[in-house]
C-alpha cells in the first residue's frame, strides 16, 4: 500500500494545527504499515491504533481549546466538537468490527485518509478563515455567517454535502455496531445459560 | 430542513438524464414535505413515497446504463457506474429496514438522498457526460475514460473522489453490519427456541423428581414426608376457612402373622391391595391416602366433619373386607381386615395439626382393643 503523502492543500495557515495534522498523517501511515504486515507482529497494529487514537484526541482537544480561546462563534465550535466526537466513535466502531472486512488495511486507510482530507478541506479551513477574520477585527458572529453564504462556491457546496452524507452513514453505522454488540452479548449469555442448563439436566 | 435545490451545476446536458434527475428531486422533496406535514398517517405515507423513490431510481438507473451502452462508453466506466447505482439501492434499503434504530429516521433518510444524489451527479454523472461529449466528437471511448482518471489535479474532482472513497467504506461496512445483525438475530431466535426446549425438559425432570420424592415406592401412594406437608397445609387452610378436617389412621390386622404365614413378598402384595382398596374408597380428589409407616396408612379428609369421617371409615373397613384376601392366621376373620381410627376437628389457633393424628391414633388403639375389623371415632 502506498503511504499517504501530505500535500500543501492541507495547510490551514494555523501553524501548530498544521503541525499536528502532519503528525496525524504520519500516524495513519504507520497504522497502515502495521496493518499491512500484521502477520509478522499482530500487536504492532493495536499499538499503532492506540497511538493514533490517543493523538487524535489530544489534537481535537487542542483545536477545541483554540476555538474557545479565540472566541470563535459557538455555533461553529459546537458543530466542530460534534464532528470530532463522531469521528472518534466511528473509528472505534470500525476498528472493533474490522474482522468483518475483506481487506481491513485498505478499508481503514481509505476511511482515515479521506475523512481527514475532507475534514481539513472543509471544517478546518472554515475555522481557519474565521480565525483570520476575527484576528483582523471582524466580529465572530459575522465571520461565522460569512461561511454560510459561500454557497456559490462549488467545492464548499460539495464539502457540505459530503459532511451530510458522512454524518448520516456514520450515525447508522454506529447504531448498527451497537445493535451488533448487544446481539453478540445476548448470544453469549444464552450460550452460558444453555451450558448451565445442560449440566443441570 | 432545506429540501433539494436544483442549480446549473447539476445539468449534465444529457436531456433524458436531466429530466429524470428532476423527477427524483421532486420525489425527494415530496418525502420531505410528507415528513413535515405530520399527522397520523405519516408512517404510511412515508412508506408509499419510499417505495416510489426506490422504483423510480431503479427505472432511471436502467435507463442511464442503457444510454452508456448505446453511446459506447468505456466498459470500465459502465462497470463502476453500475456498481455505484447498485450500492445506492442497497444502502437505501438497509437504511429503511433499520430505520427504527436511527434517531430521526425521516430527516436522516432525506439527508442521505439529497447529499448522495448531489454528489453522484456532480461526480460520476458529470464524468459520464464529459465522456459522452468526447466520444460524440470522435475521441475513442477508452481515451475519454482515461482522461477522466488523469484529472486529479482539479481540486473539485479530487474532493469528489475522496467523498466517494469515504462513502464506499461506510456504505460497505453498514451493509456488512446489517447482514451480520440479521445472522445474529436468527441465531438468537434459534437459541431462544433451544433454551425453551431444554427448559421444558428440565421442568419435566423436576416434576418427575418431585413426584418420586412424594411417592411411596412400594404402594404407589403418597409417602409420610408428603403427608406431613399436606397435613400442615390442610390444617392451615381449614383454620382460615373455618372448615372441619377429618383424618383416618388405618392398620392391617395381624399383619405380622400374615408375613410369617405367606412370606414377605405376599405381605408386600397384600399391602398393595389394601392401599388400592383404601384409595378406591375415597370419592373426592382432594382426599389424600398416604403410607404412614409399616402396615399403617393414613387418610386426610379436607372439609369433613365427624359424621362424614365416620362414613368414610366404614367404607374403608367394608372395601378391604370385600377384597377377600385370604388370611388363615387371623383371629378376626379368614381374610384380611383393617382397624380404623377416625378423628375430625375444627382447627383452632391453639391446637396443632399433630393433635388430630394423636386423636386418630388413640381411636385406632381403641378399635384394636374392641375386636378389630372396625372403626372407632374419637369424640
Amino acid at each position: 500500500m502506498e503511504p499517504w503523502v501530505w500535500s500543501d492543500h492541507f495547510f490551514t495557515g494555523t501553524s501548530h494545527v498544521d503541525q499536528q495534522h502532519q503528525i496525524m498523517v504520519d500516524l495513519i501511515n504507520e497504522l497502515g504499515q502495521a496493518l499491512h504486515s500484521k502477520i509478522e507482529s499482530p500487536e504492532a497494529a493495536d499499538t499503532a491504533y492506540s497511538r493514533l487514537i490517543d493523538y487524535t484526541r489530544y489534537h481535537f482537544q487542542d483545536e477545541e481549546d483554540l476555538m474557545v480561546a479565540l472566541r470563535v462563534d459557538d455555533r461553529h465550535t459546537a458543530m466542530h466538537r460534534a464532528v470530532h466526537a463522531q469521528f472518534v466513535s466511528q473509528l472505534q466502531a470500525l476498528w472493533e468490527h474490522k474482522h468483518t472486512m475483506d481487506r481491513p488495511d485498505e478499508t481503514l486507510m481509505a476511511f482515515l485518509t479521506s475523512w481527514l482530507s475532507l475534514h481539513i478541506f472543509g471544517v478546518d479551513m472554515s475555522l481557519s478563515r474565521q480565525i483570520c477574520l476575527i484576528e483582523n477585527g471582524t466580529d465572530a458572529r459575522r465571520a461565522f455567517e460569512r461561511e454560510g453564504t459561500s454557497n456559490d462556491n462549488g467545492i464548499n457546496y460539495v464539502l457540505r454535502q459530503a459532511g451530510n452524507l458522512y454524518h448520516v452513514l456514520s450515525q447508522q453505522n454506529i447504531a448498527l455496531a451497537q445493535a451488533n454488540q448487544r446481539l453478540e452479548d445476548r448470544l453469549s449469555q444464552q450460550t452460558k445459560k444453555m451450558g448451565a442448563m445442560r449440566s443441570e439436566l | 430542513m432545506a429540501a433539494f435545490v436544483w442549480d446549473q451545476n447539476f445539468v449534465t446536458n444529457l436531456h433524458q438524464v436531466d429530466e429524470q434527475h428532476h423527477e427524483l428531486v421532486n420525489l425527494f422533496n415530496e418525502l420531505n414535505s410528507t415528513l413535515f406535514s405530520g399527522g397520523a398517517h405519516t408512517e404510511l405515507a412515508l412508506s408509499g413515497t419510499f417505495e416510489r423513490i426506490v422504483d423510480y431510481s431503479r427505472y432511471h438507473f436502467r435507463d442511464e446504463e442503457a444510454l452508456m451502452q448505446a453511446e459506447g462508453v468505456s466498459s470500465r466506466h459502465i462497470q463502476m457506474h453500475h456498481t455505484a447505482h447498485e450500492q445506492f439501492v442497497q444502502q437505501l434499503q438497509t437504511m429503511w429496514a433499520h430505520r427504527q434504530s436511527i434517531p430521526q429516521p425521516g430527516e436522516t433518510l432525506v439527508g442521505f438522498l439529497t447529499s448522495w444524489l448531489s454528489l453522484h451527479i456532480l461526480g460520476i454523472d458529470q464524468s459520464l457526460s464529459r465522456q459522452i461529449q468526447l466520444i460524440r466528437s470522435g475521441v475513442a471511448a477508452e481515451e475519454a475514460f482515461e482522461r477522466e482518471a488523469d484529472a486529479n489535479d482539479n481540486g473539485m474532482r479530487a474532493v469528489l473522489k475522496l467523498v466517494a472513497n469515504l462513502y464506499q467504506v461506510l456504505s460497505r461496512q453498514n451493509m456488512a453490519l446489517a447482514q451480520a445483525n440479521q445472522a445474529l438475530e436468527s441465531r438468537v431466535a434459534q437459541r431462544t427456541e433451544q433454551l425453551e426446549t431444554i427448559n421444558q425438559k428440565l421442568q419435566q425432570a423436576y416434576y418427575q423428581l418431585e413426584a418420586y420424592s412424594r411417592m411411596d415406592g412400594l404402594l404407589q401412594i403418597a409417602n409420610r414426608k408428603y403427608f406431613d406437608v399436606r397435613l400442615k397445609e390442610a390444617w392451615a387452610s381449614a383454620l382460615r376457612c373455618k372448615h372441619p378436617l377429618g383424618l383416618l389412621m388405618i392398620d392391617v390386622d395381624f399383619f405380622k402373622r400374615f408375613n410369617d404365614t405367606y412370606g414377605h413378598q405376599a405381605g408386600d402384595a397384600c399391602l398393595q391391595s389394601v392401599a388400592k382398596a383404601v384409595q378406591s374408597a375415597m370419592l373426592r380428589d382432594t382426599d389424600l391416602v398416604a403410607r404412614y409407616g409399616g402396615e399403617e396408612l393414613v387418610v386426610l379428609l379436607p372439609d369433613t366433619d365427624t359424621a362424614g369421617t365416620a362414613q368414610v371409615a366404614q367404607r374403608v373397613v367394608d372395601t378391604v373386607v370385600a377384597q377377600a384376601i385370604e388370611h388363615s392366621a387371623s383371629d378376626t376373620a379368614p381374610f384380611v381386615t383393617v382397624s380404623v381410627g377416625a378423628a375430625s376437628a375444627q382447627p383452632t389457633d391453639k391446637a396443632q395439626a399433630h393433635s388430630l393424628v394423636a386423636q386418630a391414633d388413640a381411636s385406632l388403639y381403641a378399635a384394636k382393643k374392641s375386636g378389630r375389623n372396625r372403626f372407632v371415632r374419637s369424640h
